[in-house]
């Protein structure tokens, strides 16, 4: 659905539920909406999250997460963890429901830590999914998440000296992050949570088929030795199971690697060099990955980092590219290098000596950009195994 | 329908990147389908055109061949041959002004006879004889 | 144990000489060398195979023979097979076995990932030479109604594309030899019609004991045409990564001279 700009800027949604006279008369600060439980009626709701830039739920127990469908599952939750009860009890209630939709997006506010870290554990959510409250009483967790919500939205103004360098960018941009909103960093710093929840939800739809089919020719029993380039605060860490991969993630941002190792702390997490040079030994990998990494390098470290991937992967294993391919870059402040596919197509080739076949292709299309096209390409390695 | 569903693209180079994305994501398609685009309406493949012009230009060779052979006297009295000898051999320069569509067909037709010679040649009487020579075996090969 | 020589070359490039001198000095080319036929102008002691191997992955990928950007392709599971197939037979009946297909300058990963053994030696040749004779050969085709008015009318009708040809073939045989220098030898054509002693330097290098043949045999010397024309373009930014490519070219078959030249045979 073509989005065109509104009138009225996004901002955060609070879903009073039972609670809505107490939260409205909580005061909360900054730019919100307060519903109650007639208005996330199954006719109203697409019309009430119309402005939400996040939905905050405090009432749990009265609300439709099955009527979350279509394009309402962009807006990243919220979820208020009730006090009183214990996880059991929460998960055998809202497991189905609610927990097993929440994604890297979504977050859950809670004031207790056992109870946190048992429902993080059992849904395997990041320590970043957690927003941490004082107090767990709808009308007080309100006024905290209100806050740090506008915490999290002062805009991030990169340094312009110069020109953009990549590098010094990347790294700036998530070392200020890192401390109060590393979220902000995925995806774009100028949108909302909700723009950035919708691109990843695009880009999983076309990722994890092809993570499952790498996945695919390999034993059960055997590890997937997966490495992330440009990894972040770990996002797609999320889209492994922890039970049979061991995930590493490099990023050039010392603050995102911070934040990732306390998001996963069962997977691995390094510093990338400025010389694109991977830490790791030939051949460790089974697959090895970029989203949205290469298309903000300048040629010479896009054939690093894919030389560097090639040789870190597994014969047999695969590389894959989530990328733009249809990009425009025409603005001073834009930090995008343009290349078509043919272009980084030339550009594998140079970087692997051809020593790669095939194995999928797919175009991506953004629904808030008619011109940006993203792909990705999936190949794999080819030659015998140098070790054993 | 959304008011906005038409742009122009204004910048060219994203225009000819928008190309290069589709027509490789078609090409890989195609590879993966196994090459076929048996879809009615659906244009023919570039590989596809090039195998069927070659198909006719060996038609071509072989009835020449045939017809410069001892065999040549015997063959020009076989109605078939004759058919074939008029289509292909005659009137050389008709399919090259053909309409693309009426060419597609014509150059399926050459296809179709072609394998249909290879097959009567190599197990007719004479079988013995074609399948001794190393360029029938080579067409045999490719086509049938 | 077998041994693998592939010859491997950018199309009217001394590939078809080169098969010829080392089939008579005892190479193993293939159970049916194809003729000429229209349909494959440079087809001389191409494997029917091999060519019909290499034909179907060009097809699986939508393309014909006359490849003028890099190809990534896509290789199913039959053509992984038969390909080993066709390895499996010569390497249980030849000692040594090769082949030589232009078309093969696309798919040396493929062929060096199933055989990781295989030697392989490059012949090139000036790209003006290359491409004049290309575009010569289509034009006459093309006007005779030989062979695929489609493949013919690419020379005529989009710039430089012989040319893009000559260098993304290049390329590839490059990016192979960078990364196994030491099986790889690279020769120029003119090299070869100098005398130089290729069977001879194939022996030495890779003890493949082939029957030394004298060159004039397989190459008609008489009608060597060394000069070197200049090239036509229309986009200049090729020109600079043409120039890179023949360097590079150059370079390695230098190589070859100053490894085997102070051993060699006097012609």
């Amino acid at each position: 659905m073509e989005r065109t700009p509104t009138d009225t800027p996004e901002h955060p949604v609070f879903y009073a539920g039972r609670f809505s006279e107490e939260i409205s008369g909580a005061g909360l600060p900054g730019d919100h909406t307060v519903l109650s439980d007639w208005d996330v009626l199954p006719a109203q709701l697409a019309s009430a999250l119309e402005p939400a830039s996040i939905l905050v739920v405090l009432d749990i127990f009265s609300f439709p997460f099955e009527s979350l469908t279509g394009d309402l599952v962009d807006v990243p939750l919220i979820l208020l963890l009730p006090t009183g009860y214990d996880a059991d009890f929460l998960v055998t209630v809202f497991g189905k429901a609610a927990f097993s939709r929440l994604g890297f997006f979504d977050r859950v506010a809670a004031a207790d830590d056992d109870l946190w870290d048992e429902v993080r554990r059992r849904y395997d959510f990041a320590q970043g999914q957690l927003v941490e409250v004082e107090d767990g009483r709808p009308e007080y967790a309100a006024v905290e998440i209100s806050a740090a919500l506008e915490a999290e939205s002062v805009l991030y103004a990169p340094s312009r000296e110069g020109d953009y360098e990549a590098n010094r960018y990347w790294s700036e941009r998530g070392d200020a992050l890192a401390g109060n909103a590393p979220h902000r960093a995925i995806c774009s710093v100028n949108h909302g949570p909700k723009f950035n929840k919708a691109i990843h939800r695009v880009q999983e739809k076309v990722l994890n088929p092809q993570i499952a089919a790498a996945r695919g020719i390999q034993a059960e029993e055997v590890p997937f030795d997966v490495l992330e380039i440009g990894a972040g605060v770990g996002r797609w860490a999320a889209s492994f199971d922890p039970a049979k991969t061991r995930f590493t993630g490099v990023d050039i941002s010392e603050g995102m690697v911070e934040a990732a190792r306390k998001n996963f702390p069962q997977c691995r997490f390094d510093l990338l060099g400025e010389d694109s040079v991977l830490p790791y030994g030939d051949e460790s990998f089974d697959l090895s990955f970029s989203v949205t990494v290469m298309h903000h390098n300048p040629t010479p470290t896009k054939r690093a980092l894919i030389s560097e991937m090639w040789r870190v992967t597994r014969p047999g294993g695969r590389l894959m590219f989530l990328e733009d391919f249809v990009s425009g870059g025409w603005f001073t402040t834009s930090t995008v290098y343009p290349m078509s596919v043919n272009e980084f197509v030339g550009l594998l080739f140079e970087a692997t000596a051809g020593q790669v076949v095939l194995e999928h292709v797919e175009s991506i299309r953004y629904q808030h950009d008619d011109f940006t096209r993203g792909g990705l390409l999936s190949v794999s390695k080819l030659g015998v195994a140098g070790t054993w | 329908m959304p008011e906005n569903e038409f742009y122009t693209p204004t910048d060219m180079d994203r225009l000819r990147m928008e190309n290069e994305l589709l027509a490789f994501e078609v090409r890989f398609l195609k590879a993966r389908s196994g090459g076929q685009p048996e879809i009615t309406g659906s244009p023919i493949s570039l590989s596809r055109m090039t195998h069927l012009e070659e198909a006719e230009t060996d038609l071509k060779l072989l009835l020449r061949r045939i017809q410069n052979s001892p065999l040549g006297p015997v063959a020009r009295t076989n109605k078939s041959f004759q058919t074939l000898n008029e289509r292909y051999l005659k009137q050389p320069d008709t399919a090259l002004t053909m309409a693309p569509a009426q060419r597609t067909v014509y150059l399926e037709g050459a296809e179709r006879d072609l394998v249909l010679l290879l097959r009567r040649l190599g197990s007719g009487p004479l079988g013995l004889y074609f399948r001794r020579r190393k360029s029938f075996r080579t067409l045999q090969e490719r086509y049938l | 144990m077998s041994d693998q020589l592939i010859i491997a070359g950018f199309h009217r490039s001394g590939t078809s000489a080169t098969a010829r001198l080392l089939h008579r000095a005892g190479l193993f080319l293939g159970y049916e060398l194809l003729e000429a036929l229209p349909s494959n102008p440079y087809g001389h002691f191409e494997d029917r195979e091999i060519v019909n191997l290499h034909t179907r992955i060009l097809a699986d990928n939508d393309r014909t023979w006359a490849v003028d950007e890099p190809l990534l392709p896509v290789v199913g599971q039959q053509r992984w097979r038969l390909m080993q197939r066709i390895i499996d037979r010569r390497n249980s009946e030849h000692r040594l076995w090769g082949f030589k297909d232009p078309r093969a300058c696309l798919f040396m990963m493929l062929w060096k990932h199933l055989l990781p053994g295989a030697k392989v030696l490059i012949v090139y040749r000036h790209f003006s030479g290359s491409t004049y004779s290309l575009g010569q050969r289509h034009s006459s085709d093309m006007f005779l109604g030989k062979g695929s008015e489609h493949v013919h009318r690419r020379f005529w009708e989009e710039p430089d594309f012989a040319l893009k040809m000559w260098l993304v073939h290049n390329n590839a045989l490059l990016a192979f030899a960078r990364t196994f220098p030491q099986d790889t030898m690279t020769v120029s054509l003119d090299m070869i019609r100098d005398g130089f002693p290729l069977v001879w330097a194939l022996n030495r290098r890779w003890n493949l004991d082939l029957e030394d043949v004298p060159i004039a045999e397989a190459f008609d010397q008489s009608i060597s045409m060394r000069r070197i024309r200049r090239q036509p373009v229309s986009d200049r930014a090729l020109i600079g990564k043409v120039r890179k490519t023949w360097r590079t070219l150059e370079r390695l078959s230098g190589e070859t001279e100053m490894l085997l030249g102070k051993e060699a045979p006097v012609a």
